[in-house]
């Protein structure tokens, strides 16, 4: 009885004493930050009266020694689902850390960001203070947005002239132009020297051979060529859901378009319905639907797999993407039907025979990035210095190409010839490391159009299909004068980030329905649904760019 | 006089309370030690979030914090109640909750009368696993398998449809369609599930009971009408009570997996607007106050039931 009374009492004690140690161990842990975090400040003050150097009137402090305490920066990275890839420890990130943390005794610490749902991982962090130290974003407003929230501080440009010379050479012209908001210096920027051949429409050649057609090149002969083929029997016009980055209206936007509605409506977060354009749009693609030729279940193919799925299929004849060496669409396509063809689709074939081919152009720009706003002094110089470190020619080919000998080697003209199939651990991401070296630069370049041309041909062709990229090479040339850089403001448009969301969804519900619908009803259907839309929100975004536009605060193309 | 005595009645009694919870504690206090963490987990999980809900009356700025951002009063409230997808969330979100109050509640019983009926024991053990399935299945894959049974160009269902020489029904492709297969497949999902509980108080039927119906020449049938539902009535009351608080919520997922653009009259519900402001375009402030509206007519509706079922004789939750 005592015995088991003693055990009892010891089993007591035992929780007794675990809670209290664990109740104390947390109570000391945040004293010990809070002392570090005292002692830290102190050290700062001492380290920065050290041995500050001037530049115009400020001075910073040297660091390029390294740093005399280790510095920490969070570094965000895109995780695009890669399989077999930790996007934030892998033989790139160790690389980093060895070439330039361990040099400058910085951490690198990299976060991944899920692709996908990237704005909803971003407010999560900057809510739990736990952001990383560069905020970035590949569209303005949203970057804007984020700014919008109090998660970006002003910046010092001398500060990154001081710290990054290389960088801020590179990219001095577009901060200037482009990184100011509401009169301050918010954004810095990668370097985008644009491409637009990666981004192709694949046709079924062998049934365009098989009805007898040539080529489409306007919307009249793509559609004709897709009734022959519903007559054969063999598929129809692939698409899926517009419901972001709206550039659909494009091909459609009339031969002379008047400036002031281009800088008004080109939009990628908000669709423009109530424009011309889009009237146009829809008219189009509501005879489409109503002839049989576009995929009668198009709005079911809310991302692109799904229509990548169709195509592969056999069910469409279309399928647009950004085509790049790893693709599996044309290999899964023969081994279903082995007698398939695929060529590019020219992008006239987007436009009705009297309007022009416009597209969707890239403005200089890359990466949007801010710093965080609880980013300090220090972390700030060392992100900098990053970026100076990253802009070195011999680290960012090493980024952007991996280890001569194992991943590639070098032809005649200096060109990196990838080895195709490449295994080892030196593996490069499945988009060439891409969202590592994006901070400096969006594109991979020999400074020369055609070695460019060389390069991303090797880069984007799957094996066997280089032609694939001449063809669409051409027909960005051809097309290369309809560009339109969509309007930038530089001052935050409020309403946008108010009604985005809700106009959105109810962009995707009446759109559809318009496709969908007979096309007697179309006219009644759409001026209905415009003054819904105008009613919710899109009247007011177009006031309040309309007032911007009128003040002159936005950036004319 | 009398009124002092009384006080000093009082505060020994308050002193007797006082001195006996001392010597409890005295007694007990390895018990009280060990209530020490779970009443920790309580306030840190349960009560703690609460604080969170202030953001509903705050211009919420995630980067300044809670702390940091300004208080706006009601004006959230006022903005979310103006919008023009809150009064269609709202109906939407009543009405498929009705439906699924009227078709989805009474199956569940229905269907656990009938497995109480089986006599083989293999068989029932089977039925059972079976209609359990789907309830462990997410919402994401039963979106998936119903769009490629059920839609119009590719569906199974329609392909054999359109064999047998009919036109092909928009199970998922228009409102009125997409209404009837959103309640009918939610049935499906959560029947054989929902029968646990009643299957449960079932056993706990005393068998005299029936012996003594069947003495009085009751069939099976009869059986269950007089006996097994009176007896278990008091456990359909406490699951309808729960069931009523979630009239104004119900499943996200549920509606966003059957959801597509085609048919879009009833997919807007509170829950989809609580993603999509929340979630989607990062507006805290007007999700929370979404949210907390919704908690507090679901609160409202179970308290409301509550009495309702007290009044009528039952014992109610609360």
């Amino acid at each position: 009885m005592r015995k088991r009374i003693s055990l009892k009492r010891a089993a007591a004690w035992g929780t007794i004493f675990a809670m209290t140690a664990g109740v104390m161990s947390g109570c000391s842990a945040k004293k010990d930050a809070v002392v570090s975090v005292e002692e830290k400040k102190i050290e700062e003050t001492a380290q920065t009266s050290e041995a500050p150097s001037k530049t115009e009137g400020k001075s910073y402090t040297d660091y390029s020694k390294g740093f005399p305490e280790k510095v920490t920066i969070k570094i965000p990275v895109y995780d695009r689902g890669f399989e077999g890839w930790d996007p934030a420890n892998n033989y790139y990130t160790n690389w980093i850390q060895k070439e330039f943390g361990d040099k400058y005794n910085v951490t690198v610490q990299y976060v991944a960001i899920n692709r996908q749902k990237e704005i909803a991982d971003y407010m999560q962090m900057i809510a739990a203070g736990n952001a990383p130290d560069i905020i970035y974003h590949y569209d303005m407003p949203q970057a804007v947005n984020y700014n919008s929230e109090g998660a970006m501080q002003e910046l010092d440009l001398d500060e990154i002239k001081y710290y990054a010379p290389d960088y801020y050479k590179n990219a001095e012209k577009i901060i200037n132009q482009y990184g100011k908001l509401d009169g301050k210096n918010t954004f810095f920027f990668a370097q985008r020297n644009p491409i637009y051949y990666n981004w192709v429409t694949l046709i079924r050649q062998d049934w365009l051979d098989k009805v007898g057609k040539q080529k489409p090149a306007t919307r009249e002969e793509l559609q004709e060529a897709a009734k022959a083929w519903k007559e054969a029997g063999l598929g129809k016009l692939g698409a899926q859901i517009v419901n972001k980055s709206y550039t659909y209206e494009y091909p459609f936007i009339s031969s002379s378009p008047d400036k002031k509605e281009l800088n008004l409506y080109l939009d990628l977060n908000v669709a423009p319905l109530t424009w011309s354009a889009t009237k146009a749009y829809l008219k189009t693609t509501n005879q489409e639907f109503n002839d049989g030729i576009l995929d009668p279940e198009f709005y079911l193919n809310a991302d692109d797999a799904a229509w990548k799925a169709d195509f592969v299929a056999g069910n469409v004849g279309t399928y647009s993407f950004y085509l790049s060496s790893n693709t599996d669409v044309i290999s899964s396509l023969k081994a279903n039907d082995p007698g398939a063809e695929v060529s590019v689709l020219s992008p006239t074939a987007m436009s009705p025979k009297d309007s022009h081919p416009y597209y969707y152009k890239y403005p200089p720009y890359g990466m949007i990035m801010g710093i965080n706003s609880k980013t300090d002094e220090k972390q700030r110089a060392a992100v900098w210095m990053f970026l100076n470190w990253m802009s070195q020619p011999e680290n960012l080919f090493y980024l952007q190409n991996g280890v001569e000998g194992a991943n590639y080697t070098l032809d005649a003209d200096k060109i990196a010839v990838p080895v195709k199939d490449f295994k080892g651990e030196s593996k490069l991401s499945n988009n060439n490391n891409k969202d590592y070296w994006c901070l400096v630069t969006e594109m991979t370049d020999y400074g020369d159009e055609a070695k460019n041309l060389t390069a991303n041909t090797r880069m984007l062709a799957p094996a066997g299909y280089e032609d694939l990229v001449k063809q669409s090479y051409d027909y960005a040339k051809e097309v290369e004068q309809y560009g339109l850089i969509s309007p930038i403001f530089t001052k935050s448009v409020a309403s946008t980030g108010e009604y985005a969301a809700d106009l959105t969804a109810m962009w995707q519900e009446f759109y559809v329905d318009m496709i969908t619908c007979k096309p007697e009803e179309l006219e009644a259907k759409y001026e209905a649904y415009c003054k819904e839309y105008l009613d919710n929100g899109y009247q007011e975004i177009l006031d309040e760019k309309q007032k911007l536009i009128d003040s002159g605060d936005f950036i004319a193309q | 006089m009398v009124k002092s005595e009384i006080e000093a009645g009082y505060s020994l009694n308050k002193q007797k309370k006082k001195n006996r919870f001392l010597r409890y504690l005295q007694r007990d206090w390895q018990l009280y030690v060990l209530m020490v963490l779970p009443m920790l987990f309580i306030l840190v999980f349960k009560f703690l979030p609460y604080s969170g809900l202030s953001i509903a009356f705050k211009d919420y700025k995630v980067a300044k914090g809670y702390a940091g951002s300004s208080w706006v009063g009601f004006s959230i409230f006022h903005k979310v109640f103006g919008k023009r997808d809150f009064g269609q969330a709202l109906t939407n979100t009543l009405l498929l909750n009705i439906l699924d109050l009227l078709f989805g509640f009474p199956m569940p019983i229905i269907l656990a009368l009938i497995l109480n009926e089986i006599k083989n024991r293999y068989f029932k053990s089977i039925m059972q696993t079976l209609l359990y399935l789907p309830h462990f299945l997410s919402w994401v894959i039963i979106g998936g398998i119903g769009y490629s049974m059920f839609s119009v160009s590719s569906g199974v269902v329609n392909i054999l449809i359109k064999n047998a020489g009919h036109s092909p029904v928009p199970f998922l492709q228009e409102n009125t369609w997409w209404l009837i297969s959103y309640v009918l497949i939610g049935v499906w999902q959560s029947m054989g599930w929902g029968t646990i509980i009643y299957l449960a108080a079932i056993t706990g039927v005393n068998s005299e009971l029936y012996e003594a119906a069947r003495v009085d020449g009751a069939g099976r049938l009869k059986q269950c009408i007089h006996v097994t539902l009176p007896c278990i009535r008091s456990t359909i009351v406490t699951l309808l009570i729960m069931n009523l608080g979630k009239l104004m919520g119900g499943s996200f997922e549920r509606v966003f997996a059957l959801a597509n653009a085609k048919a879009t009259q009833y997919t807007t519900t509170i829950p989809v607007l609580v993603y999509r402001w929340g979630i989607e375009s990062g507006k805290f402030s007007e999700a929370t106050a979404l949210g907390l509206f919704q908690s507090v007519i679901g609160l409202a509706l179970v308290v409301a039931a509550d009495l309702i079922a007290k009044r009528l004789g039952e014992d109610g939750l609360i």
